[in-house]
C-alpha cells in the first residue's frame, strides 16, 4: 500500500463512530417491529454496514447486492447483479445500505432493480453524499455526512481506489499526484 | 405599392403568418431582426447594439444621426416603403403607417391556452415554464409599444383586421389576409399583388426532427451510460427562453443536453473549451433564476472524466 497517497483525514475513526450510532438510533426508531432487510452495496459498504447494524437492537436481516459493469459484444456498456440478494424482499421493508453516493447513477440502478420484487418499502441509508457529484434524485433517507466539494476522492473506511486503502479506519483524501 | 404591418402576441402564430405572408406575395419582410442586423449596426457601437436587443427604454436614446433610435428606425422603414412593397413585423409598425393608405394592420392572436400550448410543444416546455416565459414575453412586446409610441399594442383601433389563430391553419390566415389587401387594391399607391408558391415547409420540419444526432461524443458516452444504469432520457426536449429582445421576441435560449425523465432533472455537459463553460454557467444560472423550479445538473470536464473512469467499459 503506497502511504503517500493517503491525505489528509477528513472523517476520524471518531467522528465515523459518533454518526453511526446517532444513524442507527434514527433507523430502530422508525423500524421498531418492521423486521427491515438491510441491503449492503459491496464492497464499499461492508464495514458501514457491520457497524451500523451492531448499534441496532431491533430485528433486522442482512443480505448483499454485487454490482459488474461490463462490456458487452458490441462494445455498449452493461451493468448487472453479480451477487443478488439471497432473501426475498416481497412485502419486506428494506434499506440499502452504502458508504458513499456520488451521482447516483447506481442507486438509481438498484432502485429499478429492487422496486418491481414488491417491498413494503425501500429507502437509502449512506455515510457520505457528495451532493456536488449527485445527477439523479433518490430517496435517501438517511445520511451521515454531507460532502459539497465535487472535486474530493476519498478511500478508507472501505471506499478505496483500485482496490486498496478500504482498512483503513477513517476517511481520508486521496492524493491522485 | 403596399405595406402590410403584422403585429403579434408571441406564440400566436403570427410570425409564421409574416413570413408566409412574404413568401406568397415574394416581398421583403423586415422584421426586428432584420434591422438590428442590416439597419442598426450602420448607426450604433456594439454597446449600443447590445442594448437596443435588450432594452425598449434604449429606443429612445439619440443615435448619432441625431434621431433617436426609434426615430432612424422609422425614418428608415418610411424611405424603403417609398420605393417597394414590404411585410413588417413588429417595430411599432401599425402606429408609424397608422395613416397611410397603402398599408393594411393586421393583429395576430391566440387564446393563452393554446398560445402556452404551442410553446411547451415548440421549446419542450413544461405548463408553468411556458406559462412564465408567456408572462415575460408579452410584457416585454407591450413595453416597447407604450415607451415609444405612448400606445396600447392591444387596442382595437389600431388594426384593420385581427385573426384569432386558434383552430386557424397558417395557411387560412395568410389568405385571408391576401384577400382583405386584394379588396384594398385600389387605394391609391397599392397595387395587385403576385403570389408565389410554398412547399417546403413541413417537409424541412420533418428532416430536422429525424436527423437529430449528438453534436459531441461526449454526449454518445454519457447516453450510452445513462442506457447502461436504465436510465430513460431525451436528448436536448426542451429549450427555455432565456432573453428576449426589446419587442419580446425571445433572444437568448438554452437547451440542455439532456433531460432524465423519471428523475425530472435537465443535465448539461461542459466537456469542451473553458470559454464555452463560463458562456453556460451563465445560461444555467439565468435558467434558475428564471425557472426555479426546474432541477439541472451541470457535469463538467472533470466530472465527466470521473464518470468514464467509474462507468466507462
Amino acid at each position: 500500500m503506497n502511504t503517500d497517497k493517503i491525505g489528509k483525514i477528513i472523517l476520524s475513526q471518531k467522528q465515523i463512530a459518533e454518526k453511526i450510532k446517532k444513524m442507527a438510533a434514527r433507523i430502530e426508531d422508525d423500524y421498531q417491529e418492521k423486521n427491515p432487510i438491510m441491503v449492503s452495496i459491496l464492497k464499499s459498504s461492508i464495514y458501514f454496514l457491520s457497524d451500523l447494524t451492531r448499534e441496532m437492537s431491533i430485528s433486522l436481516n442482512i443480505d448483499f447486492l454485487g454490482i459488474e459493469r461490463y462490456a458487452a459484444a458490441d462494445n455498449r456498456g452493461q451493468i448487472h447483479l453479480e451477487k443478488n440478494l439471497e432473501l426475498s424482499i416481497d412485502g419486506r421493508h428494506v434499506i440499502i445500505v452504502d458508504a458513499i453516493i456520488n451521482t447516483g447513477l447506481t442507486h438509481s440502478y438498484l432502485i429499478k432493480n429492487l422496486q418491481p420484487r414488491s417491498p413494503a418499502s425501500l429507502k437509502i441509508c449512506t455515510l457520505i453524499e457528495n451532493t456536488e457529484k449527485r445527477l439523479v434524485n433518490l430517496p435517501i433517507s438517511y445520511r451521515g455526512f454531507t460532502f459539497t466539494d465535487p472535486d474530493i476522492f476519498v478511500i478508507g473506511y472501505g471506499l478505496d481506489y483500485e482496490e486498496n486503502y478500504r482498512h483503513l479506519p477513517y476517511i481520508a483524501e486521496f492524493n491522485k499526484d | 405599392m403596399f405595406i402590410i404591418t403584422v403585429s403579434r402576441q408571441t406564440a400566436s402564430g403570427g410570425d409564421e403568418v409574416a413570413e408566409l405572408l412574404a413568401e406568397k406575395l415574394g416581398v421583403e419582410l423586415i422584421s426586428r431582426e432584420y434591422v438590428i442586423n442590416n439597419w442598426l449596426p450602420e448607426v450604433t457601437n456594439k454597446h449600443q447594439l447590445h442594448m437596443l436587443k435588450e432594452s425598449p427604454k434604449f429606443y429612445n436614446k439619440q443615435s448619432q444621426t441625431g434621431e433617436t433610435f426609434a426615430e432612424y428606425i422609422e425614418n428608415r422603414l418610411k424611405e424603403k416603403t417609398a420605393e417597394d412593397s414590404f411585410i413588417i413585423l413588429g417595430l411599432g409598425s401599425q402606429i408609424i403607417f397608422a395613416t397611410t393608405p397603402a398599408a393594411l394592420h393586421v393583429r395576430i392572436i391566440a387564446s393563452e391556452k393554446s398560445r402556452i400550448q404551442k410553446l411547451q410543444k415548440n421549446y419542450g416546455l413544461q405548463k408553468e415554464q411556458a406559462e412564465r416565459s408567456l408572462e415575460l414575453s408579452d410584457r416585454k412586446h407591450r413595453k416597447y409599444v407604450w415607451r415609444i409610441y405612448e400606445q396600447d399594442w392591444s387596442e382595437p383601433h389600431l388594426y384593420h383586421l385581427c385573426v384569432n389563430m386558434d383552430g386557424f391553419a397558417v395557411e387560412e390566415a395568410v389568405n385571408q389576409i391576401i384577400y382583405l389587401q386584394e379588396q384594398h387594391k385600389n387605394r391609391p399607391g397599392s397595387r395587385p399583388l403576385k403570389q408565389t408558391g410554398t412547399e417546403q415547409e413541413t417537409e424541412d420540419e420533418d428532416k430536422n426532427e429525424n436527423n437529430r444526432v449528438f453534436a459531441h461524443p461526449s454526449e454518445k458516452e454519457f447516453a450510452q451510460i445513462l442506457n447502461m444504469h436504465n436510465i430513460e432520457w431525451e436528448f436536448e426536449p426542451t429549450e427555455f427562453p432565456l432573453e428576449w429582445d426589446a419587442e419580446g421576441n425571445i433572444s437568448l435560449g438554452f437547451r440542455p443536453d439532456f433531460y432524465l425523465t423519471q428523475h425530472d432533472t435537465y443535465i448539461e455537459l461542459t466537456t469542451l473549451k473553458q470559454e464555452y463553460v463560463t458562456e453556460k454557467n451563465k445560461k444555467v444560472r439565468l435558467l434558475q433564476k428564471l425557472y426555479p423550479e426546474v432541477n439541472i445538473k451541470i457535469v463538467y470536464k472533470k466530472d465527466f472524466q470521473s464518470i468514464i473512469e467509474r462507468f466507462g467499459v
